[in-house]
């Protein structure tokens, strides 16, 4: 049975100054995926740590499906977990390696050997079974590991950065394996990873963290499209965010123009009320590919200096800037562009962030499709 | 590249000065072995005749069958008792944390630093106590005294280099600490428990001073004692010949056993040394 993890006021300290997680409610939904990003020393992986039980709290409490957990030993929580390295039992064939658990809780034999026939068979195993780890291939190894959890029918099932060992191709298979893998699995995942593509595509949940801190957690579309802050909106997608920096022209209650190098007109963006005071820095965040591109500057909002120029097939990232803010453009691969070329530039009016001087959005999220 | 003429004759110089100088005791002693006493002090580089008396005296004329069985009771009972303490420490001291571990590992090296002849009188005494006089029981017992420190050391570096994420995974497969230690981390050391275990027999199987003074008997002696004490017929005659087979036979276990475990002594004293 799948259970829901929660965090009450937990908080991480090592060698008692150095504060890892300084105090953290979480609820991590039943029966859902919620993935935990955040660039390194975040706190993702001590997090983890913490609901397996690896590593004790220093304060708070954690509770499994209710129950608080906080001082329970690992094997009491009902929880397996797949490594960043595998970590697999070097000495053990396969069949030992996924059998390992069900000894030490004294599983019957017959009971056992089903168990391990039945995952191996969804994870395509059956042939390896009497294989040593050292025999495999990456991706074998990774889903030994995944069946070595599997096996052990886990209510909540964590998974430490497990595709980060594997080479870019089969990376993109053990991702869509591991999605198979979750429709048919009636647990709680917990997945720690930098990659934010794993993040877009299994979470149900993304969890933003930063030193510690939750910066905002959602569905993925829902951060992507409405990031509180800077700092969630230029983590997730790729090339990250454009930020534009500016100062406010006119303000009303709830627009804004704005002036600064690099812009032409005075466009009106629309604001949270009185969020901004004319004459506050401020910047617009804009994704690569919702800026339409214009040879020439006539009717044009902003002056783009190209420098570099990417050809990537199907695309074109154009490198350059607006005034001082660095500036990347996602455009069709089929116009010819050169290095040095003045661009004029128009923001997609459903698409722009504005983020105040403390880097908090502002802009009307009204404007923004909803996921 | 391709070295000189000189080059290769230089190495080759080296090599062979290099072998002559480790390896002509101990042929001379083969030779010495299989001469006659009188035989002895003529100076010949090859052996002209075999003479096997001096290795049936050894056995005819003194119980030397039974110190060579003693010696392997007592180099046997300290490697197995010193490999089991030192598993124990040595999984405590690389993986549990506790306050004052590295001022204890230190302990355990400077103990090593003891000269044996400091400890002596006051090992003699506890083993006194203990009843272990002139028994093999009190020879096993002092000789932790020089094998523990490095095997500690050596297993807790190697310890050391298991992944701490192997542990994890069985931490979270439910697996207690003494789990742990025999199915996960035991039989991924097997060639450095080869490695500390032969080092331990070889110190044990050449100890000298601690086994003459805890014995008393020539039936409870070890073989570096028995032959230290072989005699002659007269106080005058020193039997060269005797001590000569006497050592050799002594060496070539030794020689065997390294022979044996080779390969696993190379890997266990590099094991970790580079990534893999």
């Amino acid at each position: 049975m799948a259970a829901e993890v929660e965090f009450q006021q937990v908080s991480k300290i090592y060698n008692k100054d150095t504060v890892v997680i300084p105090g953290i409610d979480l609820k991590l939904p039943r029966n859902e995926l919620t993935v935990f990003v955040g660039p390194s020393g975040c706190g993702k992986s001590t997090l983890l740590k913490l609901i397996a039980g690896l590593e004790e709290v220093s304060d708070g409490k954690i509770l499994i499906d209710g129950k608080d957990v906080t001082h329970s030993s690992p094997s009491q929580r009902g929880i397996a977990m797949v490594f960043q390295s595998y970590a697999l039992y070097p000495h053990m064939s396969v069949y030992e390696n996924m059998a390992f658990a069900l000894k030490i809780s004294k599983t019957g034999k017959d009971e056992i050997d089903a168990k391990i026939k039945k995952v191996a068979a969804t994870l395509q195993l059956t042939e390896y079974l009497d294989r040593k780890p050292r025999q495999l291939s990456g991706g074998q190894r990774q889903r030994v590991a995944i069946g070595r959890a599997l096996v052990r029918n886990p209510e909540v099932f964590l998974l430490d950065e497990p595709l980060s060992n594997l080479d870019a191709a089969l990376r993109v298979d053990m991702r869509i394996e591991i999605a198979k893998i979750r429709e048919n699995l009636n647990a709680t995942m917990v997945y720690v990873t930098h990659d934010q593509v794993e993040a877009m595509t299994l979470a149900d949940n993304i969890v933003v963290l930063r030193k510690g801190r939750v910066e905002q957690m959602g569905h993925p579309l829902e951060i992507y499209n409405n990031p509180v802050n800077k700092f969630v909106a230029g983590f997730l997608g790729s090339p990250s965010m454009n930020f534009i920096n500016f100062t406010a022209d006119e303000t009303e209650n709830d627009f804004c123009t704005l002036k600064g190098p690099g812009v032409l007109s005075n466009v009106k963006f629309k604001i949270k009320p009185n969020t901004l005071k004319s004459g506050d820095t401020a910047c617009i965040g804009i994704r690569p590919e919702h800026i339409d591109v214009q040879k020439g500057l006539a009717g044009a909002e902003l002056e783009f200096k190209t420098y570099a120029i990417e050809n990537l097939g199907d695309h074109t990232l154009l490198y350059g800037h607006v005034g001082e803010s660095p500036c990347v453009l996602k455009v069709d691969p089929y116009t010819k562009y050169s290095m040095d070329e003045t661009l004029g530039l128009k923001i997609q009016k459903q698409h722009y962030h504005v983020f105040d001087t403390q880097d908090q959005n502002v802009g009307d999220s009204a404007n923004h499709p909803k996921s | 590249m391709r070295k000189s003429l000189i080059e290769r004759i230089l190495t080759w110089i080296a090599i062979i000065a290099i072998s002559v100088f480790s390896l002509f005791p101990f042929y001379w002693a083969v030779i010495s072995s299989l001469k006659t006493p009188s035989g002895l002090f003529k100076i010949e580089y090859w052996p002209h005749s075999f003479e096997w008396q001096n290795y049936i005296g050894i056995f005819t004329e003194q119980p030397f069958g039974q110190n060579i069985l003693n010696s392997i009771i007592v180099a046997g009972s300290t490697v197995i008792l010193c490999l089991f303490v030192a598993v124990l420490a040595a999984y405590s001291l690389s993986r549990v944390e506790f306050k004052g571990r590295s001022a204890l590992l230190l302990t355990i090296l400077a103990v090593s630093m003891f000269p044996q002849v400091a400890v002596l009188s006051g090992m003699f005494e506890l083993i006194r106590t203990f009843g272990l006089y002139n028994h093999w029981g009190g020879l096993t017992l002092s000789y932790m005294i020089f094998t523990l420190p490095f095997t500690i050391w050596l297993l807790t570096t190697f310890m050391r280099q298991l992944p701490r994420e192997l542990e994890q995974a069985a931490i979270m497969d439910g697996a207690s600490p003494w789990i742990i230690l025999t199915k996960i981390f035991l039989p991924l050391m097997g060639p450095s428990l080869v490695t500390t275990g032969l080092l331990a027999f070889i110190a044990a199987w050449n100890e000298f001073l601690f086994a003459l003074t805890f014995t008393l008997s020539s039936d409870a002696r070890t073989v570096p004692v028995a032959i230290g004490l072989i005699s002659g017929a007269s106080s005058f005659e020193n039997p060269w010949g005797r001590i000569m087979a006497a050592s050799v036979i002594v060496t070539v276990p030794l020689v065997i056993l390294v022979l044996i475990f080779q390969k696993n002594i190379v890997s266990g004293l590099t094991a970790g040394a580079v990534k893999e």
